[in-house]
């Protein structure tokens, strides 16, 4: 592989090059816990300007955000150790965080790209990989994932936890993405660079711990109403399951997976399809907002009668679990049961709902609903929906139970 | 001739009532007495039993002779000069037990239910028993059947059906033993006999279950429903097998009791080891009830805009 750097073109420096240009621009960001003075997360993080600007990712510091009064933030410079850092703005739904240490005396800065790298073009990620060594991990930019949320870059190279917040940069040397997450081997995630410009554009001039909650609402029930807005907004694409016509993948952020089950020993027909999101907001530790899945299921008596078939389907209908979430962040849940006469077939319903005590008009919910009408087929449709409004919840089951379609 | 059985636990002895003119028959602790009771809660001279005779008919009238401990008639206090003894009466002293039987004693007619003769242990032999045990097997089958979904899974249906009796009879032998210490009766086809119809009603109302949570939309009367269902079955049965293999009297209360009990114990240490915070939706999960029709259902705008009262409901502070 050697030879395939050198033909890459002249101008592009080897890693060891930029290694050695920038070695002094990353820094390990630490998150002290104030109780026992040692450190409860790391990451990594750049430096954005000659006054102390550093850019890490927001999960890097969410113990900062949530507990401000519990932990400080602090930048582990090599020549004279830790030196604290004061947030100064972040975005919730891109992971992004801007870091000030005022009294910092490093150099260069990093620029920012200004395009897109091509598919296929080498990039370079620099951080610190489980409080080991700054280093240098070479892979190849994969551009942007279709079906995430919100936009990120595949990076096909091995990002490992503690690099989150480093640059990957060009052959160049400029920054077009963060390091933010890793999938699988090989498979990583970054943030693309122009959310970070978007962000250091909208540096406010303070910013209070105490409006570090309302900046995370805000920014997370704008992105989640703009999601169920474009969602409701678009026809919903029917693809047949049986004699059903069922909605189909909602959104390129939206798998769908299936399969039946053959009926060589079993008595019955079984056919799946699940759709599920990829991904969700990370809000804090143990919070993460924005799942979306939903499910069909296709029962079809072979050789039951209908009260071992009545006997199959109660023994699977049940709601789906919520995703966890402490007792402090949502209230208990409450349900509720009824008979559903639909434009066909009648249905056993239950609809499940919590609250979200620090998020306003926000809800986790969980609907299931099995056609009980015929003595020998049925159909159960789950659907979860995790933070989402009143309104638009209402919507959405509304149109998942309106939509399906039947013919004999 | 009357006759007097005079019983002391488990102990009894009948003798033969004789008129003795004026003096009649004195009971008591003394060795003079004409019936000499070893009881040390009884007087020297307890009572006189005498014939009446200056009736149309005669009669037997107990006169106490000592007022230190008291006698009973039929559970209630002597307390007058002179009582008339009726046929089938009961007198208690001290520790003892003392029944009158006159000579024409009429035999009420039974008034028990139809299986009650059929339900006394001297009657149920190895026939009855091994019918309510093939009564188990075959509605263990039925509710194999009713629930299997794969083919091929005889060894679910044999093990399926072979472990209810198979806890009847360990169940069964825990019983003789018990009888045999207590009692020194075995009576092991009487036991395995009233634990099988047992376990055929718990295996039977099983169900319940999804019927009561259907009805009442609540899992919570539904399993207060079980807890009460499995405790009068299960007390009923352990009432039996009391009254076979121990002198205790109240069995059916004791059995009732003993079930309540352990049921609410491990309702408490249910409702204690639980997280009552869950991220599980603990909702009704009967999809309709069995064999019934199920009831007319609401349209899909009525449902969706009922969500407002669902989100009312919900607690809006953090505990």
């Amino acid at each position: 592989m050697g030879h395939l750097i050198s033909v890459s073109g002249a101008r592009a420096e080897s890693p060891s090059v930029l290694y050695d240009r920038f070695r002094g621009s990353v820094f390990q960001i630490q998150v002290i816990d104030k109780g026992s003075a040692n450190k409860t997360s790391i990451g990594s993080g750049f430096l954005l300007d000659g006054h102390g600007l550093i850019a890490t990712n927001y999960h890097v510091v969410s113990a900062h955000i949530h507990k401000p009064e519990q932990h400080h933030v602090r930048l582990l410079e090599q020549r004279r150790g830790l030196l604290d850092a004061e947030l100064v703005a972040f975005d919730v739904i891109h992971d992004l965080a801007l870091l000030r240490v005022s009294d910092l005396d490093a150099s260069p800065a990093f620029n920012l790209a200004s395009s897109v790298p091509e598919k296929g073009d080498r990039i370079y990620a620099l951080g610190n990989p489980l409080d080991l060594a700054m280093t240098i991990i070479e892979g190849i930019h994969n551009g942007p994932v279709e079906s995430a949320r919100y936009q990120q870059f595949l990076f096909s190279g091995s990002l490992n936890s503690g690099m989150s917040g480093g640059p990957a940069l060009n052959p160049d040397g400029q920054v077009i993405g963060i390091n933010v997450a890793k999938g699988q081997e090989q498979i990583s995630f970054l943030v693309p660079v122009h959310f970070l410009k978007k962000l250091i554009g909208n540096i406010p001039a303070t910013l209070a711990t105490a409006d570090y909650h309302q900046l995370i609402e805000a920014d997370v029930r704008r992105h989640l109403s703009e999601y169920y807005g474009k969602i409701l907004a678009d026809a919903w694409p029917l693809e047949p399951l049986s004699a059903y016509q069922l909605p189909d993948s909602l959104d390129a952020t939206v798998k769908c997976w299936g399969h039946t089950l053959e009926k060589g020993k079993s008595l019955y027909d079984e056919i799946h399809r699940h759709c599920q999101t990829q991904d969700s907001i990370y809000v804090s530790q143990d919070l993460s907002i924005g799942y979306f899945s939903y499910d069909y299921s296709f029962l079809r008596s072979g050789g039951l009668n209908s009260i071992q078939f009545y006997n199959l389907l109660a023994q699977d209908f049940s709601a789906d679990g919520f995703h966890n979430a402490t007792q402090s962040q949502v209230s208990t849940i409450n349900c509720r049961d009824r008979f559903l006469e639909h434009v066909f077939g009648k249905w056993r319903v239950t609809s499940c709902l919590r609250r979200y005590h620090h998020f306003e008009d926000l809800y986790d919910s969980t609907l299931v609903a099995q056609r009980i009408d015929l003595p020998l087929s049925s159909l159960r449709i789950n659907v979860t929906l995790a933070g989402i409004s009143l309104a638009h919840l209402k919507q959405m089951h509304h149109r998942f139970l309106e939509q399906v379609q039947w013919k004999k | 001739m009357e006759k007097m059985i005079v019983q002391r636990g488990r102990f009894y002895q009948t003798f033969d009532l004789t008129a003795q003119g004026q003096a009649g028959v004195v009971i008591g602790r003394g060795f003079h007495c004409d019936l000499i009771l070893a009881d040390s809660f009884v007087d020297v001279e307890q009572l006189r039993i005498v014939m009446v005779t200056d009736q149309l008919s005669p009669s037997w009238q107990v006169s106490l002779l000592s007022m230190t401990n008291p006698v009973f008639r039929n559970g209630v206090m002597v307390k007058g000069e002179r009582v008339e003894l009726k046929s089938g009466d009961r007198l208690t002293l001290g520790r003892t037990t003392l029944q009158f039987f006159a000579e024409n004693h009429a035999i009420p007619p039974t008034d028990r239910f139809v299986l009650s003769k059929w339900l006394t242990h001297h009657s149920i032999g190895p026939m009855r028993a091994l019918l309510a045990v093939i009564a188990i097997m075959a509605i263990a089958l039925l509710s194999q059947y009713l629930t299997h979904y794969e083919q091929n899974q005889w060894h679910s249906f044999i093990s399926g059906t072979l472990i209810p009796p198979g806890i009847v009879l360990v169940w069964t032998c825990f019983w003789a033993f018990v009888g045999r210490l207590l009692r020194g009766h075995t009576l092991f086809f009487p036991h395995m006999f009233f634990a099988a119809l047992g376990a055929c009603a718990l295996l039977m109302l099983w169900d319940t279950h999804g019927y009561v949570a259907f009805v009442t939309n609540s899992e919570w009367i539904a399993l207060a429903a079980d807890t009460l269902v499995f405790a009068l079955v299960a007390g009923v049965t352990l009432g039996f097998q009391l009254s076979l293999a121990s002198s205790l009297r109240h069995v059916f209360a004791i059995g009732i009791f003993l079930c309540l009990s352990l049921a609410v114990v491990a309702g408490i240490l249910a409702i204690s080891n639980k997280d009552n915070w869950t991220s599980r939706a603990q909702h009704n999960t009967a999809l309709k009830a069995p064999f019934m029709p199920s009831p007319p259902g609401m349209s899909l705008d009525a449902y969706i805009s009922d969500y407002d009262n669902l989100v009312q409901a919900l607690p809006s502070q953090a505990p």
